[in-house]
């Protein structure tokens, strides 16, 4: 498979226009005639065009978009919202900054098509709370798009109205969760609902509500400009389209880069990431955002950048937030350090995950002090394991399958640490 | 009946229940026991105890029970490997930062996490890291918060803002340093507080009224309701057998009346029943000086009096009499020629048949008006209402007042009767606490307390239930049929048809 040419590219082909952040940029660009063609069909359509795309939830889980919007059940009488997951927090994930710092009209006009197809009037961005910077040109862009009438009332002359709201997040990983995020933009402590009642029936302020990705709703209006069919031309299987990957660690060149699902991850790392760093052998790449387990250099060297290749090698696509380890780096301190992050951003709720974290994180960090024993590596495993699908959301099962990945895939490392004895510290 | 029912099996079990119950309450129904400790039938769904596990077909993934609806047809196991395996990891998870410090814990012998360990745990502990600490001994009020034992299910959270809607607790922080407390660390402010001990699965709230007093397992328990006002909640008390004292009242679950609650009135004023303000034995106030005496003195005093000058007796029956109590009295009284009746109520509010409160607490402070209303009317006798008794005793129609039924120290009523009373009035009491108004006496006759006698009382919605004795007579007390029949019979002879 061939790398993705530049001018093929979908979301960021005009990415390093200087100013593109300006509506009269963007509008320059071919901004906003997405949208226009939007109006002229019908809702239906819209959503029509958008299941023909096969687009899939760009925030981790991948779930089918027009599927999420067809849930809604549009004729409740009760308002309906939509609402843009800005709370990009997965470590080793920073795709959605991007846009939202490079090409905030992107993600409105999109959030304008998408609302327009669910028949949403008030709309908000949630972004977390550490990118400021972002807020403030979102802000902006917002105020630009209300005076150019794109948002506010009778969009375009349309029948379409919609006001769009940012709000800043308070740095919570676990507002990142769909339910998480409406309660904390309801007021509430930010944790996680149980389900049923599911977000498209009952959600933010118990009305139907649509949560999507930012990369996600930046696709919309390239999807309508070129069609359902033309998006599905691009990536293989049930991976359709393209994706921004996040690459990071030893690596060359770290940044964010757009390829087509479905390449081999070996040249994804080898032409955007220049190789590894100093010559280093690889050791493992964390494929998808912290939470997913790793994939070994024989993985790494097999596995392909669409979900069905990950699922082969037991790990997922997730946030692309693609992780390359070297052979020199300490598995566990990286386990330490993950154990640490999913222990501190543990909402509390779930007796699985508010306890298990926090056990998971004191027998990592007594193992990387050099203070592991032999029974601690099967009671890491127990415990994962015990918080796996025991929960109300993701966050214990994301806190669990890295430690059960890298203790399946790399036992040795880990057990050449560990020593028989029965005194636990800390 | 318009209700849509689903039928589904649990456990091979074939279960029907109305559309939209849980998978939880219908194994409930069929009377299966699923783990738990977030769920309440009498408040919202939590799901975050990760307890209630159960098998559902078709459904790779198990699933909480208290948040599943029931569907036609539905297939669920509880008791599967998978099952009972997940259940004992998460209950592991439970206890891992758990003291465990049973020994010293009022909790001990009623708390779910001993119980469900023995159903489901049983396993060596893991877990021998350092624990995680929280504050403990906390003063929030009418109970003791211990946070560390707190398992963090946040049912006295829901319970205050859905039942008291006082919003004085809530959960702070997140992870495993996540405490319960109270908002800003004031205390407690409704009156329903000690239900926050009850619901509270673990020993992490306990109530100050109760902790330390008495172990648990050393209790009998009597079904019974209680009596301090209209509204007739369903309680449970609590006695030492050795001691006979009470020391415990808790509610019994009852969906139409009183849910899962009591108010704290109603939970913590038992204590008078063994106060040393109760009346002993029965006195008579003779040359200037109050003298003891025996019933049998009493009855035959006070029997031959009725005797002789019935018509010039008022008799005035607490409304906190059973209707066995007031039927005897009435009955025998009659039959002694007696012709004026009234009762110790306040009748300003006996016809509120609704909490005044919105929960459960009445305004009328008497558990049996209503009682009272239906024993004079299937005797077809009548009576006199409070204001006209106290225009008839002010005019001195009467030259006689027996007060019978009085219990506790302040009855709504009692006053504007006594005070109405001219200085010449011979006034008895059937009181079970030496109340303000004893210079207005000459006789005080010892009365059984709510918790010392049984009957039927009527509440404010008109249901009938029954009262049920839980520690034996207190002192040298009689009940209203004791005193009845003795009058009757002027001795003090046990008459036959009193117990």
């Amino acid at each position: 498979m061939k790398l993705l040419a530049p001018e093929r590219r979908i979301l960021t082909k005009d990415i390093e226009t200087p100013n593109l952040f300006r509506i009269e940029t963007y509008e320059a660009q071919g901004g906003y005639q997405s949208l226009k063609k939007a109006l002229s069909l019908t809702q239906d359509a819209v959503i029509e065009e958008v299941k023909k795309s096969g687009l899939r939830g760009r925030g981790g889980a991948g779930f089918p978009t027009g599927q999420k919007w067809s849930f809604v059940p549009f004729q409740s009488g009760k308002p309906i919202y939509l609402l843009c997951n800005a709370d990009e927090s997965e470590p080793g994930t920073f795709k959605d900054r991007v846009i939202l710092e490079k090409n905030p009209h992107l993600l409105i006009e999109g959030i304008i098509i998408s609302s327009y197809a669910v028949r949403c009037h008030k709309s908000y961005i949630y972004v977390r709370g550490e990118y400021a910077e972002a807020a403030k040109i979102i802000e902006r862009a917002i105020e630009e798009a209300y005076q150019k009438g794109y948002l506010g009332k009778n969009i375009l002359g349309s029948n379409h109205s919609l006001d769009l709201v940012l709000h800043r997040g308070a740095g919570a990983y676990i507002c990142g969760e769909e339910t998480g995020l409406i309660s904390s933009l309801e007021g509430k402590k930010g944790q996680p609902k149980l389900k049923p009642p599911f977000p498209a029936v009952s959600g933010f302020l118990n009305c139907p509500t649509v949560v999507n990705n930012v990369e996600t709703l930046a696709t919309i209006p390239w999807i309508i400009k070129n069609g359902g069919d033309a998006y599905a031309q691009y990536g293989v299987g049930t991976a359709k389209g393209t994706r921004l990957f996040c690459l990071s660690g030893w690596v060359n060149r770290p940044g964010v880069y757009e390829e087509e699902m479905g390449i081999p991850l070996t040249d994804f790392i080898e032409h955007y990431g220049g190789g590894m760093k100093d010559g280093a052998k690889l050791k493992a790449v964390i494929p998808g955002g912290s939470s997913t387990p790793p994939l070994t250099p024989e993985e790494v060297s097999q596995a392909t950048l669409d979900y069905d290749s990950m699922t082969k090698f037991g790990t997922f696509l997730g946030s692309g937030g693609i992780i390359v380890i070297p052979e020199h780096f300490s598995l566990l301190l990286l386990l330490e350090r993950l154990t640490e992050f999913y222990w501190d951003e543990s909402c509390g709720q779930c007796t699985p995950c508010r306890e298990g974290t926090g056990w998971l994180y004191k027998m990592m960090k007594a193992i990387e002090h050099g203070k592991g024993r032999t029974k601690d590596f099967e009671d890491l495993q127990k415990t994962a394991r015990s918080m796996m699908g025991t929960t109300i959301c993701a966050l214990s099962d994301a806190a669990a399958m890295p430690v059960l990945g890298f203790l399946k895939k790399f036992p040795d490392e880990i057990k050449a640490h560990l020593k028989e004895g029965t005194e636990a510290s800390v | 009946m318009s209700e849509k029912m689903v039928k589904l099996t649990i456990n091979d079990k074939a279960v029907e229940v109305p559309a939209g119950t849980s998978v939880f309450a219908a194994a409930a129904m069929a009377g299966i026991e699923i783990p738990h400790y977030c769920y309440h039938p009498d408040l919202s769904v939590a799901g975050v105890c990760r307890m209630c596990m159960v098998e559902i077909e078709k459904n790779p993934r198990l699933q909480i029970s208290c948040n599943t609806p029931a569907t036609e047809g539905m297939v669920v196991k509880t008791k599967t490997d998978k099952v009972k395996e997940t259940v004992k990891n998460v209950l592991e998870l439970h206890l891992i930062n758990h003291p465990l410090d049973c020994p010293i814990c009022d909790k001990a012998g009623e708390c779910k996490l001993q119980d469900f360990y023995s159903g489901y745990g049983l396993y060596e502990s893991r877990m021998d890291y350092e624990k995680v600490h929280k504050p403990k001994v906390q003063d929030i009020g009418t109970i003791m918060l211990d946070s560390e034992r707190c398992i963090l299910c946040s049912r006295c959270v829901r319970f205050t803002s859905e039942v008291t809607k006082t919003n004085e607790l809530g959960i702070f922080n997140r992870g495993d340093r996540a405490v319960l407390g109270t908002v800003d660390n004031k205390p407690l402010k409704n009156d329903y507080t000690g239900n926050l001990a009850d619901i509270c699965p673990v020993g992490a709230l306990t109530a100050k009224d109760f902790r330390f007093k008495q172990r648990v397992w050393f209790l009998d328990k009597t079904k019974t309701v209680c009596t301090l006002c209209a509204h007739g909640c369903n309680t449970v008390v609590s006695r030492n057998p050795q001691t006979q004292k009470l020391f415990r009242v808790e509610p019994r679950r009852n969906p139409e009346i009183n849910k899962s609650w009591i108010c704290d009135r109603g939970r913590w004023d038992f204590h008078y029943v063994h106060d040393e303000n109760r009346v002993p034995e029965p006195k008579r106030f003779v040359d200037g000086k109050w003298t003891e005496q025996t019933w049998h003195g009493a009855f035959q005093t006070l029997g031959e009096e009725i005797t002789t000058e019935p018509t010039s007796m008022l008799v005035a029956l607490s409304a906190q009499m059973t209707n066995e109590e007031m039927t005897d009295a009435v009955n025998t009284l009659s039959s002694l020629g007696v012709k004026d009746f009234t009762w110790v109520v306040d009748e300003s509010v006996v016809s509120d048949s609704k909490p005044f409160d919105g929960i459960l607490k009445h305004r009328d402070l008497t558990p049996n008006a209503r009682g009272f209303e239906m024993v004079m009317k299937s005797l077809n006798i009548s009576w006199m209402g409070t204001a006209q008794a106290v225009e008839k005793l002010k005019s001195k129609r009467f030259t006689r007042l027996l007060v019978m039924g009085l219990e506790g120290y302040e009855m709504p009523g009692l006053a504007n009767l006594l005070l109405a009373a001219p200085a010449e009035t011979k006034v008895a009491l059937h009181a079970t606490s030496q109340t303000a108004f004893l210079e207005k006496c000459d006789w005080i006759l010892p009365n059984v307390s709510a918790f010392e006698k049984s009957g039927t009382l009527i509440n404010a919605q008109g249901m009938s239930q029954k009262l049920k004795a839980s520690v034996p007579k207190q002192f040298l007390s009689r009940d209203g049929q004791q005193v009845a029949w003795g009058l009757l019979q002027k001795s003090d002879r046990k008459p036959l048809s009193a117990r």
